[in-house]
């Protein structure tokens, strides 16, 4: 596997990860803010910022990555984007705004625009995702997009249901939401299926090289038994076990994608020549370990050594 | 109006909002970690308080300069796609630096934010917040060498992709030491810490205007007395810089360096042109100081300087940016004016700090401060027009012509309409909700 190819993919598959995590909260929110309003807090106050720097992470690594296909990206989905850039606005400010708010209804509400604004800049990412490995929705001889059917055909509607179930299970296995841990196997369950119907459907539209790597899916598949099974018992390291089949599953998703974007484009055609590879490698090596201590400490602060916090 | 003059519009705005809030996510750290180390080392509760309460804006303007900073790098992508394809091969590397640049400003301000109380010595949560500053210098003086680069081009052959549009001989480190790199970062970091510093300095000075008791009073002089120490050493910084900068453009952007200055036609002795109005391409009514330029941009009176006559009438910057020129230099002037008649009040024992016209100009130098900014930035950008990378590629040839743009560049315009006053809105509530007072005397 091409290493640069594996740097940008795991950029996005953790960030993809906590960013599920907060489609959870943002869900978890929305419906009952109120009652789990220090669980939400306490997850994220001290990581909200980060994903959204995760985001301009992968934007600038994907611009390091694949530079001779940015103009084609920039013509496809100029609308889509800016429009998404519009809730990731929305998203950080009134979240912000309510971290400082006294009146339990004025946080309540910014609350609320905040979890809109994400579901809502989830939807768009996602679609415009499901578009760049399918080609559904965009004609890149033609540099042309419809919006529309990038949005709503079957295989994005699927895939859009199936993410936002899984966000459900994360969320109800990190928080131990009332009784919904008994059933988080369920949503899981429903995730696969949809998921496994839409890849079914666009076969090999998208996952051409799935009869070679079929193997690969047993690994999310059992570590996701696991963790429902987990969860169910209420394990105290589920969650762990949760975030950790997240990011595997995504990984593996990404694994027997490769290396096909727009359903038989060869992204390897696309990736940085030879001068400018050796600089990325250096730099994301050195930047990535440092950005992990970093990360590290503050989890360990934000987490572990939360008590005497007072602001 | 074209679809070029949306994505212009579009790229000018949304930078226009998001600089100001880059400049004070600049700044800020440093204010702070001064007040804070300030605060623990004379035991002064004031400023212990300054720390905190600054803090808060920080995060706040943070969180939004974060997203509006999302927003600027997707529209240099989207907007410009040709010129970002060329800059991913050839410029990129400050570009991805900036992103660890960033994510260190972000952790460090969380680790700063949830570790008030958790270090035994309390020089250890300045020590944690120095990363922060240091970040936000790195991120905005990496970011700045890609825009030396559009000004001045480096790291590939040139004429064989002007001739060929292949890229070759890519040496993708040349963009740190583009020939106005160095010169270009100074300048750009000390005009966004003078503007943040300035900024702060009318706050302090509208509310110390406003408060009745002394507690406040006092506060409020404390923050004023550090952000003038501050806004001294920027505003040199400034001062220095900017003139080297424009001597900088006599050899390597010549075209602008004539716009800037209304030189129609190269000359020695060139006198120094203040005001006019462009008409037909050639400016009028102006007042001259003879030599003045000639000296500024060569160290001598008889030195020559660049007109725009020398170069094809298409490729002629507007002479706009003269006029936006002499806003900058002639407001920067004022600014520095009241600033020096502050010092002078202080060293006559004037005690300018109970003195309600010396606040009143201080607010009016925040104000003026930020003019400069985009002033200057606006005039930086327009004076290369109408080239997107200097003498490699038009903005034209670089665009998103896609009709989408326009109807979401009225949605983004319509949007920070309402997103910039309601987040003062939300600021001002924030600190209604915490008076001063119950802060310093919990303190």
């Amino acid at each position: 596997m091409n290493i640069l190819y594996l740097i940008n993919y795991l950029i996005l598959s953790v960030f993809a990860t906590l960013f599920i995590v907060e489609v959870g909260i943002a869900l978890l929110s929305l419906l009952k803010y109120r009652n789990y309003r220090d669980e939400i807090r306490k997850f994220l106050l001290p990581i909200w910022e980060v994903n959204g720097t995760f985001a301009a992470f992968y934007l600038v690594n994907f611009e390091v990555t694949y530079p001779t296909l940015l103009n084609a990206v920039g013509q496809l989905y100029v609308a889509p984007l800016l429009i998404a850039a519009i809730f990731f606005i929305l998203r950080s400010i009134f979240l912000v705004y309510s971290e400082y708010m006294n009146s339990p209804q004025k946080e309540n509400l910014y609350m609320d625009i905040y979890a809109l604004s994400t579901l809502a800049l989830t939807l768009i990412a996602i679609s415009v995702f499901d578009s760049g490995i399918s080609g559904i929705g965009v004609s890149l001889q033609a540099n042309l997009a419809d919006f529309l059917v990038l949005l709503f055909n079957p295989f994005n509607v699927l895939m859009l249901i199936g993410v936002f179930l899984i966000a459900i299970f994360v969320v109800s296995s990190c928080f131990k939401v009332g009784r919904m841990h008994e059933f988080g196997i369920l949503p899981l369950a429903l995730a696969f299926v949809l998921m496994g119907i839409a890849i079914w459907a666009y076969l090999p539209l998208v996952f051409a090289n799935l009869a070679a790597n079929a193997y690969l899916l047993a690994f999310p598949a059992i570590l996701g038994i696991i963790a429902a099974i987990m969860q169910r018992n209420m394990s105290r390291y589920a969650n762990h076990l949760t975030l950790f089949w997240l990011f595997v599953s995504i990984n593996v998703f990404g694994a027997i994608e490769y290396p096909y974007v727009f359903g038989d484009i060869n992204i390897l055609n696309y990736v940085a020549a030879p001068a400018i590879s050796s600089a990325i490698l250096w730099i994301s090596t050195i930047g990535g370990g440092l950005l992990i201590i970093a990360l590290s400490y503050l989890i360990y602060l934000s987490y572990l050594k939360r008590e005497n916090a007072s602001y | 109006m074209l679809i070029v003059d949306f994505d212009r519009f579009l790229m000018g705005f949304s930078l226009g909002v998001h600089i100001p809030l880059a400049s004070i996510g600049i700044a800020l750290p440093v204010i702070i970690l001064i007040a804070e180390y300030l605060g623990i080392r004379y035991a002064d509760k004031n400023y212990k308080v300054m720390a905190r309460r600054l803090a808060i804006v920080l995060v706040v303007l943070f969180g939004i300069g974060t997203a509006s900073g999302m927003l600027v790098a997707l529209n240099i992508l989207l907007l410009w796609p040709k010129f970002m394809q060329l800059v991913a091969q050839v410029a990129i590397l400050p570009f991805y630096l900036e992103t660890f640049a960033f994510f260190m400003e972000t952790i460090f301000l969380g680790i700063y934010i949830y570790s008030w109380n958790k270090f035994r010595n309390p020089y250890m949560h300045v020590l944690a917040g120095v990363p922060i500053a240091i970040g936000g210098f790195l991120s905005g003086g990496l970011i700045t060498m890609v825009n030396a680069f559009m000004n001045t081009p480096v790291g590939f052959n040139i004429p064989n992709y002007i001739a060929t549009g292949m890229l070759t001989n890519v040496d993708p480190l040349a963009v740190f030491n583009s020939p106005t790199a160095v010169i270009e970062l100074l300048h750009v970091l000390s005009t966004s810490c003078f503007a943040a510093v300035f900024i702060f300095l009318a706050y302090m000075a509208f509310m110390l205007l406003k408060a009745q008791d002394e507690q406040k009073r006092t506060y409020y002089k404390r923050g004023l007395i550090l952000l003038i120490c501050l806004a001294i050493i920027f505003t040199l910084f400034a001062l220095v810089t900017g003139i080297v900068s424009i001597a900088t453009l006599v050899s390597v952007q010549p075209e602008k360096y004539a716009a800037i200055e209304g030189n129609i036609n190269p000359q020695a002795f060139a006198p120094e042109r203040i005001g006019g109005i462009p008409i037909n391409n050639t400016l009028q009514y102006y007042i001259a100081i003879p030599y003045l330029q000639s000296i500024l941009a060569t160290g001598s009176p008889s030195g020559s300087v660049p007109g725009l006559s020398s170069y094809p009438q298409s490729t002629w910057p507007p002479l706009i940016v003269h006029l936006m020129f002499d806003i900058m230099v002639g407001t920067g002037f004022l600014v520095a004016g009241i600033l020096a008649l502050f010092v002078i009040l202080q060293l006559l024992k004037k005690n300018p700090l109970d003195n309600a016209k010396m606040l009143r100009l201080l607010i009016v130098a925040g104000a003026l401060a930020v003019i400069i900014l985009e002033v200057g930035w606006v005039m930086a950008e327009l004076g290369r027009q109408p080239w997107i990378i200097y003498n490699v590629m038009l903005v034209s040839d670089a665009a998103n012509y896609s009709t989408s743009i326009v109807p979401i560049t009225g949605a983004i315009f319509l949007f920070y309409l309402f997103v910039i006053p309601f987040t003062f809105i939300i600021l001002r509530r924030i600190f209604k909700d915490r008076p001063l007072e119950n802060e310093l005397n919990s303190q």
